[in-house]
């Protein structure tokens, strides 16, 4: 899986848990997830289990809190799959 | 285990070393509870009776007015073991944190997505455990019911356990019963007619319950 494959499904995964038929328009790698994509607390929990689900991943309750942008969920799933940039 | 789990839930967690602690204090401190606070329990219906003897997993949502609350909600359901969700600032001070631990308090950060009190939380229902939430997130002083958070429907969506409203007022003076009132179960699945809703329906959960909280208002 590439990176570009991961961030496809966060963005499926997103949009699901959001209730929303698409992404915000220009949501990319530099996207905020509080002000650009509107995740809060709960929001927040709930991608993060449904991205554990769809990638058989583990995330560290201390590294949740570290996460501002997209881009840093996508290097967080890609290491814990053993990808590369 | 798991199996087990299933075929005896009740037998399976009556011995459960684990759960030693709690189980003490249920013995030791109870009684006390049950007689310093009196709850006389009222029920909207009688389907709702069914919710003291509901032998799963399952969440508790309560109004929040004092201290004393958790000890009332407790006592109505004193013959299980319950587990509260307290807010990390309580259970940060050393002593007082172990004890509560020991107590069957789970610690959540309510201002962050906290994985780990999501995950011991999911341990518990599957497990069988009734969890308590005070749902308005913290002590409200009055006993208006405050905008609930979407956290208990999360919870209990995501563990596909039913949910018991449950309200009470602060009694006048010391030597009053409490009058708690206990709703019937609410299933989030035959809410949300899905076992995937989105933030937007998880918050329709969070409305019923809220609602069905306020009808037992008038009961108390």
């Amino acid at each position: 899986m590439n990176r570009e494959e991961i961030f496809s499904k966060i963005g499926i995964l997103y949009c699901r848990v959001m209730g929303k038929k698409e992404l915000p328009a220009g949501t990319g790698e530099s996207s905020s997830l509080k002000e650009d994509l509107g995740l809060d607390s709960i929001s927040t929990l709930y991608l993060v289990l449904e991205i554990e689900r769809e990638f058989g991943i583990k995330f560290e309750n201390q590294v949740l809190t570290s996460f501002v942008t997209v881009g840093e969920v996508e290097d967080y799933i890609a290491e814990k799959l053993k990808l590369g940039r | 285990m798991a199996r087990l789990n299933k075929e005896k839930p009740y037998l399976l967690r009556l011995f459960d070393i684990k759960k030693f602690p709690i189980d003490m204090a249920r013995i030791l401190i109870g009684p006390w509870i049950l007689l310093a606070y009196r709850v006389k329990v009222v029920f909207p219906s009688k389907e709702a009776k069914k919710s003291l003897h509901y032998k799963h997993g399952v969440m508790v949502t309560s109004n929040h007015i004092t201290l004393h609350d958790p000890f009332v909600v407790g006592s109505a359901f004193w013959r299980r073991r319950m587990f509260y969700l307290v807010g990390e600032f309580i259970m940060k001070l050393p002593v007082r944190g172990f004890l509560l631990k020991l107590a069957g308090c789970i610690k959540v950060d309510r201002h962050t997505a906290d994985l780990e009190a999501m995950r011991n939380v999911s341990a518990h229902l599957a497990a069988g455990d009734l969890i308590t939430v005070f749902a308005e997130g913290g002590i409200t002083h009055n006993t208006d019911l405050g905008k609930y958070k979407d956290g208990a429907a999360l919870m209990a969506s995501y563990g596909n356990v039913p949910i018991i409203p449950v309200y009470f007022r602060k009694r006048k003076h010391w030597w009053n019963r409490y009058k708690v009132a206990v709703g019937e179960l609410i299933y989030p699945k035959e809410i949300l007619g899905t076992a995937e809703p989105s933030i937007p329906e998880l918050k329709k959960v969070t409305d019923v319950v809220w609602q069905k909280t306020k009808d037992l208002e008038a009961l108390v």
